[in-house]
């Protein structure tokens, strides 16, 4: 029996803005936050960097300093009122903490091993525990926040923070927390770069999810969090969380789509396909992933019997912080009733018989399906509403 | 705490490895085997070429509870800890990534803290789900507890497998050698899992207080220090040896093969927000009888 719960609040800092305002803004207006990598590289390629530098940490945190807990940090802020409500209602130590990330300061670590190279020494102010590790990171969200209950880092690559709403949705229904404070974040480093550029999906421009014109991923970085509660003035609703494993190949998805349509077949917890107004689908822009899933989705859904969109041409594949970034998006269209276009897609490829969005469109949702894959085989949908079943 | 099930899950298998003790055996006896080539791959021939020390553990101890629970790895929900994920993988790509500006792409997909547990769910066709977490020096417990809430929700077995590398020299100057421990357990009806033993067992029942994260080390290393709070990111905590405090304490209690219970606990709060408790006795005796204030081994 699954437990339906509220989200009360959120927010998402990426590419499109430095304030969950903003980056709602550009959406809705279509308009794209990927420019040209300012990283050196040696190749060319887009990337979605934020638009402004994220602030220092706090004193407090300075030993915790990277780039992703920065910007981990600077998406709290937003936040603020909402978990003083919660702290007061349920307890610090009555709400989770899970954060969804991949690289945590793997930049920092990227840094210091350079300098070690080439100095022989590594940085004095260069903490393996504190900034490398998933912990350091989890410590520094954790103390930011000021919750007090179990924390953790679900790292499933980039169905990550996806992911992390099933552990926290766990949680609150096993009565161990009250409240749980789901994350997704990441920051951009040269080790995601180079490694999507050497497994020749990194598009040398801005990425095409679901166009016939699509020539791989764009890396994006970014934070977003969630507060799901057991009680509280709904901004949606977590209705259903399906889970999978391909079981197939570490790194490409299963050709039918196989661990897909599991995860969104479970998701719908025995509702109707049709009941689903619009998903918000994975598609970073590789044609592997759009036949993949285009596939599951048309097996669930039937030809055309869904819109779908990715808005990874917006912000870019934001890796760990993909998951719990659309899951935002999938809630502004429930509480908005629009459904954002398909950025790039446009000349949709018609042979994945889906009904691609590629203007933005009016419709009242109350049902919207949220789809994370990653390496692993690891396979996330989630199904917001705007009520409770 | 939600009705269907207990906070107590039966062990059905458990599996332990790192360098020199090759099994749960070995630990309980306290025998020591040179096996410098690491574990054995117990993975299929295509994914056993390039696997990490990480995953050759984590299959190895994962195959060695199935072995010992008679239980395929098939279909079981998957959980994988490990406080540092393919550090070895990392630190290939960080001296690639530094010499030559470019990354193996094998590296790099392998390079993901999910690693581990998707070769798990490849090797054994398992389709359920599979996750991968860490949290520092709690990431036993955190394992642990995202296997508990797995079996409140889904009934039935799940696997949860700890295990860490070693750290790296260049990075830090923490010393943690290889390790890795795991568990199967099932899920246990609430109404069972508080008769299934008479109260003429309670008191010889072993109650055994496994706080994760003080318990010395197993291999003669010195006690890690206490956690201070202000400054919790410490290293010092070696989660797969913690986790593998469990592993001995459920195979001493499990005198009779498969059933020794494994309560999990979330007290919340304080500076002791969770506990781990084993015994062959009731709920009721290992929460009597378990010491609140300091991490004990009690003799029955």
């Amino acid at each position: 029996m699954f437990a339906p719960y509220p989200v009360t609040a959120y927010s998402a800092v990426n590419a499109l803005g430095t304030t969950t305002r903003r980056v709602i803004e550009a959406l809705s207006a279509g308009r794209s936050g990927l420019r040209r990598c300012t990283l050196d590289l040696a190749f060319e390629t887009f990337a979605g960097e934020l638009p402004e530098a994220p602030p220092p940490l706090p004193a407090s945190l300075g030993d915790f300093d990277s780039r992703t807990a920065r910007i981990a940090v600077a998406g709290l802020d937003e936040l603020r009122p909402a978990l003083s409500a919660a702290i007061a209602r349920h307890g610090a130590d009555r709400i989770g903490l899970i954060v969804g990330t991949t690289t945590a300061g793997l930049a920092r670590t990227e840094g210091a091993y350079q300098a070690l190279r080439e100095t022989g020494h590594i940085p004095l102010d260069y903490d393996f525990h504190r900034q490398h590790s998933f912990g350091g990171l989890l410590e520094a969200v954790g103390r930011a926040a000021g919750i007090e209950g179990p924390a953790l880092v679900v790292s499933t690559a980039c169905s990550a923070s996806a992911k992390a709403l099933a552990s926290a949705r766990r949680l609150i229904a096993s009565g161990i927390a009250d409240a749980v404070l789901v994350g997704g974040v990441d920051g951009l480093c040269l080790t995601t770069l180079y490694g999507f550029h050497s497994l020749e999906i990194l598009s040398a421009t801005a990425c095409r999810p679901f166009s016939t014109e699509r020539n791989g991923i764009t890396i994006g970085e970014g934070a977003a969090y969630l507060l799901l509660e057991r009680t509280g003035e709904a901004r949606a609703w977590l209705l259903g969380v399906g889970e999978s494993s391909d079981a197939y190949h570490m790194a490409a998805p299963h050709p039918e789509g196989a661990g897909a349509l599991g995860a969104m077949r479970e998701a719908l917890q025995g509702g109707a396909p049709s009941e689903v107004d619009y998903i918000n689908a994975h598609s970073p822009g590789t044609r592997l992933n759009d036949q993949s899933e285009g596939k599951a989705v048309a097996a669930l859904f039937g030809a055309g019997g869904v819109p779908i969109a990715s808005t990874k041409g917006y912000t870019g594949h934001l890796l760990g912080a993909a998951g719990a970034t659309e899951a935002v998006f999938s809630i502004v269209a429930l509480e908005q009733g629009w459904i954002p276009r398909s950025l790039g897609a446009d000349p949709a490829d018609a042979a994945l018989g889906l009904d691609l969005v590629t203007e933005r469109r009016a419709r009242p949702c109350r049902r919207v399906l949220s789809n994370s894959f990653a390496f692993g085989g690891s396979n996330v949908s989630l199904l917001f509403g705007s009520a409770p079943p | 705490m939600s009705g269907r099930t207990s906070p107590w899950a039966a062990v059905m298998g458990a599996g332990a490895w790192l360098p020199g003790v090759p099994d749960v055996r070995a630990l309980m006896d306290g025998t020591r085997r040179d096996d410098a080539d690491g574990p054995p791959a117990r993975l299929p021939v295509r994914l056993r070429r390039r696997a990490s020390l990480l995953i050759r553990m984590v299959a190895e101890v994962a195959a060695q509870a199935s072995d010992q629970a008679g239980i395929s790895l098939g279909a079981m929900p998957i959980v994988v800890g490990s406080a540092y994920g393919e550090l070895g993988t990392t630190m290939e790509m960080l001296q690639e990534l530094s010499i030559d500006r470019s990354v193996s792409p094998f590296r790099f997909h392998n390079s993901v803290h999910n690693t581990a547990s998707g070769y798990l769910s490849i090797a054994h066709e398992n389709r359920s789900p599979a996750t991968s977490l860490a949290a520092g020096w709690q990431t036993a417990a955190m394992a642990l507890l995202e296997a508990r809430t797995l079996l409140e929700d889904r009934g039935g077995d799940v696997l949860v497998v700890v295990a860490d590398e070693t750290l790296p020299a260049a990075l830090t100057s923490t010393v943690a050698t290889p390790v890795s421990g795991a568990l199967i357990l099932r899920a246990l009806p609430r109404d069972e899992s508080e008769t299934a033993m008479g109260t003429s067992e309670i008191d010889r029942a072993l109650a055994w207080l496994a706080d994760l994260r003080q318990e010395p080390a197993l291999d003669g290393a010195a006690a890690p220090a206490p956690v201070d709070r202000a400054r919790p990111a410490d290293p010092g905590v070696d989660p797969g040896r913690a986790f593998l405090r469990l592993v001995s304490a459920a195979a001493a209690a499990g005198a009779r093969p498969g059933l020794p219970p494994v309560r999990i606990d979330l007290t919340g709060g304080g500076d002791r927000p969770w506990s781990v408790a084993v015994g062959a006795g009731s709920p009721r005796a290992a929460s009597r009888r378990a010491p609140q204030d300091t991490p004990t081994r009690r003799a029955p």
